[in-house]
């Protein structure tokens, strides 16, 4: 029973493979591979046809074999390549193999090759234009080997050589070499030269109809073109063969120069420039983008940043960028090429920076920094309308302070003057700019004229006051500044988040609000700046500082202003007026001058204000004076100052941090 | 006809101590070593601010750093504190007031009620101050009141008891008694009122020399004066201010000071005020915006 079903099954099975196997055979028009046979099955049939164990392939040679052994199909070949026919469509006297071999496959596909074109064929030639049953199972290098072993014969002649790898040209042995072998250097120029032709051909056609001059194509036109017409081509090889042809004479085609370091364009040898459309050619996106910048500066007379260019570019459309890039890293790019390489006209120069916006200027830089250098001092004088308000003095307590505080603010006009005057002399206002460089100047001028009359009325003379105020204010470098700062924290951890304080002229407006050992690339090391003394005391005092420091900080900003001068402080510490003199003191504890120690390690003693005298021991300690904690003590014991346990246990032990009381 | 327009006087703020404004200065200063509050109320005019600034520079003369049994006073006059933490920002101001400059804006975020405080009663004691002047307090809101009461609570915890003072006018004690709190705070209350005719006597004769013969029964001088208080009701500001002008006025034109002087300026002032009485009363008669009149 069991076997009389398998029989039935086995005979169904090998009657689709034979059906299969005729299909195969008409299809090809000779005998077949299993592989071929299995091809012709259907994609359902085929996947039910295999087995666990077994391809489809497999078990359909297992039923041609026998069917070979009955007689109804035959066989020709052996060994792995065997080829199954049906005798009703192909009879066995008809029957001709393929090119089993790769030798003979690519021997037969070089005489066709050779025939057809009439050229001798290289290894890559085969490869191109062989089709895919040539080919099958062949890559260069079989191509090659079959190649050389077939010369070595004597089948195939080798007629020249090219350039580059697997270059050889063969033809079969029974033709002429020297009859089919080409001119090899005029490949690519040729090629070039058909499709420069074919680019110009419709440029002129373009302009006809637009009643305007023709626009001469880019390198980049005729790459493209190339490409369209005879596959893909080495841009490099592209470029090499335009130039060589560029310098001849009876090529025909001319290169259109154009300023230093714009993209070249070309042209038909007999057109002349005035006969072409040169304007609103870009070669390039960074053409486009240098183009929309210049716009940009020229409507808005100063270097411009990346959303001003983009307003120029949808403003036309002609500069819009073909490439898949954003405008700003592209902007960016071709600022940074252009730094890398010699300046020119065209390029981009990256010349300033307000916050994070850099700004960017077309042509000479020298110009350009002179416009950013404007623009940086327009906005410093706005923003410094507060650091030179007059007015704001009126409610300084201390007299000779205040006339301190008119004195730096009119060396900041005067420094703001001086670099305007410079601005001036390289030639500025020759440039569009310079109605807004005249104008500033007059404002400057006038600013500091208030200020002198201010001066010369200012009621307060006295006669050891300095008539100049130092302007030079003492720093710390990163280092320093994380020591100083770190006596603000129990642990000795600084955390610097807010930068508004820490700014000036003087002064790095940048904090990393990092610790010293948090590595090169983020510490505070590697920035070079200086730090102001006073305004990082301030810093640490009004953010982490003890409650007397906090209330000695306030005061001392409200004071001192930016004035940085011990030498107008020192002389209010000896006023008749107590309230004076608490000012002065905490503005000696921040200006922080051996000089004022002393003066404050005395007023702590002998002050006849027991207010005053604990605000002069808090400053005298915080300075850093060496009786500080013995003066302490003393008053705590007299009863002037009175400390709580904690503090008085520290002062004890001799180590009183100032910065928390 | 050009118009002399300098001033007469650089500034017109003559102090004349009258006896109330001493009675005044004793009641509140009793109540300083326990640092409790006293109110001063009464109408615009009757000398409240006049008394606080007297107390203050009085008291600043009188200071001696050495002396623990002295101290000083600090002035503050006060108006609406904008949105916000109302209590936080009446500490603030004070702070500025004590201390003579300002808390910085990281200051004040950095700090709670009661440690700004403390930071306030450091100045205090630095600067001997013990009575705070507030001006203008029935301006203050509930909160900002809570918050000057809570630098005196502070104050007392550190041992350096400092006696507010809320000068207002007739609203603030309805203020206060909002807060019951504070009210059992209170160490006394101040009424300020008008001066009878005795004390406008004595008021005149201390504010202008033509009124000296007062104390001599000058007969003339009585009926001027009575004239002017019947005028005045014994309200200081306004009478000051009317002989200042008769001052003025009999300077430019020569004449000596009498009763028909007194009439004829008053009738000027009252004439040359018509116009402008008119209109407010006619501004007055006025619905007020999207109401309508009943």
């Amino acid at each position: 029973m069991k076997n009389r079903r398998v029989g039935r099954l086995y005979s169904e099975v090998g009657l689709r493979v034979l059906e299969a196997l005729e299909l195969a055979n008409r299809r090809h028009g000779r005998p077949v591979t299993v592989a071929e046979v299995v091809e012709c099955l259907d994609a359902s049939e085929a996947s039910r046809f295999a087995t666990q164990s077994l391809t489809a392939a497999d078990r359909a040679a297992k039923f041609l074999k026998p069917m070979v052994r009955r007689g109804r199909i035959y066989s020709k070949g052996g060994g792995y390549r065997v080829y199954y026919a049906s005798p009703s469509v192909i009879p066995l006297v008809n029957a001709s193999l393929p090119p089993t071999s790769r030798r003979s496959r690519v021997l037969s596909l070089v005489k066709r090759l050779v025939l057809e074109h009439g050229i001798a064929v290289r290894c890559s030639d085969l490869l191109e234009h062989g089709s895919p049953e040539e080919l099958l199972g062949m890559n260069l290098q079989y191509i090659n080997r079959a190649l050389a072993s077939l010369a070595f014969t004597g089948e195939i002649k080798v007629a020249g050589v090219s350039r580059g790898k697997m270059s050889n040209l063969y033809v079969p042995a029974e033709l002429d070499p020297a009859r089919y072998s080409f001119p090899k250097s005029t490949a690519i120029l040729d090629r070039v030269v058909d499709a420069f032709k074919s680019v110009w051909a419709d440029r002129l056609a373009s302009a006809l109809i637009a009643r305007s001059l023709p626009r001469p194509p880019t390198t980049r036109d005729i790459h493209e073109r190339c490409e369209q017409m005879f596959g893909p081509t080495s841009s490099r090889r592209l470029v090499i063969a335009l130039g060589s042809m560029g310098n001849r004479a009876d090529s025909g085609l001319r290169c259109v120069r154009r300023k230093p370091g714009e993209p070249l364009l070309w042209a038909p040898s007999d057109v002349m420039n005035h006969e072409m459309e040169l304007r609103g050619v870009y070669a390039s996106d960074s053409e486009r983008v240098a183009e929309a910048v210049r716009r940009a500066i020229a409507r808005l007379k100063r270097p411009v940043t990346a959303a001003e260019m983009e307003q120029e570019i949808a403003a036309d459309h002609a500069l819009r960028p073909t490439g898949v890039q954003n405008l700003r890293p592209m902007l960016s790019a071709v600022a940074s090429r252009s730094a890398r390489h010699r300046s020119g006209r065209s390029h981009v120069h990256r010349v300033d920076r307000i916050g994070k916006v850099a700004t960017y200027w077309v042509g000479d830089r020298e110009e350009g920094l002179a416009y950013a250098m404007f623009q940086r001092l327009m906005r410093d004088w706005r923003r410094s309308k507060s650091h030179r308000r007059a007015e704001d003095i009126d409610g300084c307590h201390l007299d000779s302070v205040a006339l301190g505080r008119l004195l730096t603010m009119r060396e900041f006009v005067r420094g703001k003057r001086r670099e305007l005057d410079g601005l001036i002399a390289i030639g500025l206002p020759s440039s569009g700019l310079g109605e807004d460089v005249m104008t500033l100047r007059q404002e400057v001028l006038a600013a500091e004229a208030n200020l002198t009359r201010r001066i010369e009325d200012h009621p307060f003379v006295m006669r050891d006051l300095p008539e100049s105020v130092e302007t030079t204010i003492p720093g710390w470098s990163a280092p320093e500044l994380w020591v100083a700062l770190a006596k603000f924290w129990s642990d000795g951890r600084v955390a610097v988040k807010n930068r508004s304080l820490l700014g000036g002229t003087h002064i790095a407006k940048r904090v990393d609000p990092v610790a010293p050992d948090s590595g090169p690339h983020r510490g505070p090391h590697r920035i070079n700046f200086v730090y102001d003394c006073t305004d990082a005391l301030l810093y640490g005092a009004l953010h982490w500082g003890g409650r007397e420091c906090t209330i000695q900080a306030s005061l001392c900003i409200w004071e001192l202003g930016r004035l940085r001068d011990r030498r107008f402080v020192l002389p209010e510490l000896r006023s008749t007026d107590a309230g004076k003199r608490l000012a002065a003191v905490a503005c000696c504890a921040f200006l922080q001058s051996e000089e004022g120690t002393a003066c404050l390690g005395r007023l702590a003693v002998s002050d006849p204000d027991p207010g005053v005298r604990r605000a002069a021991l808090w400053a005298y300690g915080f300075s850093g004076g060496e009786r500080a904690i013995e003066l302490l003590l003393q008053s705590h014991s007299s009863g002037d100052r009175k400390m709580d346990r904690d503090a008085m246990n520290d002062a004890i032990a001799g180590s009183v941090n100032w910065c928390l009381l | 006809m050009s118009v002399d327009l300098r001033l007469t006087r650089t500034h017109g703020r003559e102090t004349v101590v009258m006896a109330p404004m001493r009675e005044t200065v004793l009641v509140t200063k009793t109540a300083i070593p326990d640092g409790g509050m006293v109110i001063w109320t009464g109408k615009s005019g009757l000398g409240k601010t006049k008394t606080a600034e007297w107390f203050r520079d009085s008291l600043d003369q009188t200071f001696d750093p050495s002396d623990p049994l002295t101290f000083r006073a600090r002035y503050l006059q006060s108006g609406t504190f904008s949105r916000g933490d109302q209590e936080k920002q009446a500490i603030r101001s004070l702070y500025a007031t004590v201390h003579g400059a300002p808390l910085t804006h990281y200051g004040y975020n950095r700090y709670g009620p009661s440690e700004l405080a403390e930071l306030v009663v450091i100045g205090l004691q630095r600067k001997g101050i013990r009575l705070l002047l507030i001006d203008e307090a029935g301006c203050l809101s509930l909160n900002a009141i809570r918050g000057m009461v809570l630098v005196t609570d502070i104050a007392k915890d550190m041992e350096w008891p400092t006696s507010l003072v809320l000068i207002g006018m007739d609203e603030l004690p309805e203020t206060v008694e909002r807060l019951p709190q504070i009210e059992s705070r209170i160490h006394a209350w101040c009424h300020f009122e008008p001066y009878d005719f005795d004390l406008t006597k004595q008021f005149l004769a201390a504010l202008h020399e033509h009124f000296s013969g007062l104390k001599a029964g000058n007969q003339a001088l009585e009926a001027e004066a009575r004239y002017i208080y019947e005028t005045f009701g014994g309200i200081a500001r306004p009478t000051a201010y009317f002989l200042r002008q008769v001052d003025d006025r009999a300077q430019e034109l020569g004449c000596a000071i009498d009763l028909d002087v007194l009439i004829a300026v008053r009738e000027m002032l009252v004439s040359g005020r018509t116009g402008t009485m008119a209109e407010k009363e006619s501004y007055k008669s006025k619905p007020a915006k999207g109401k309508k009149r009943a």
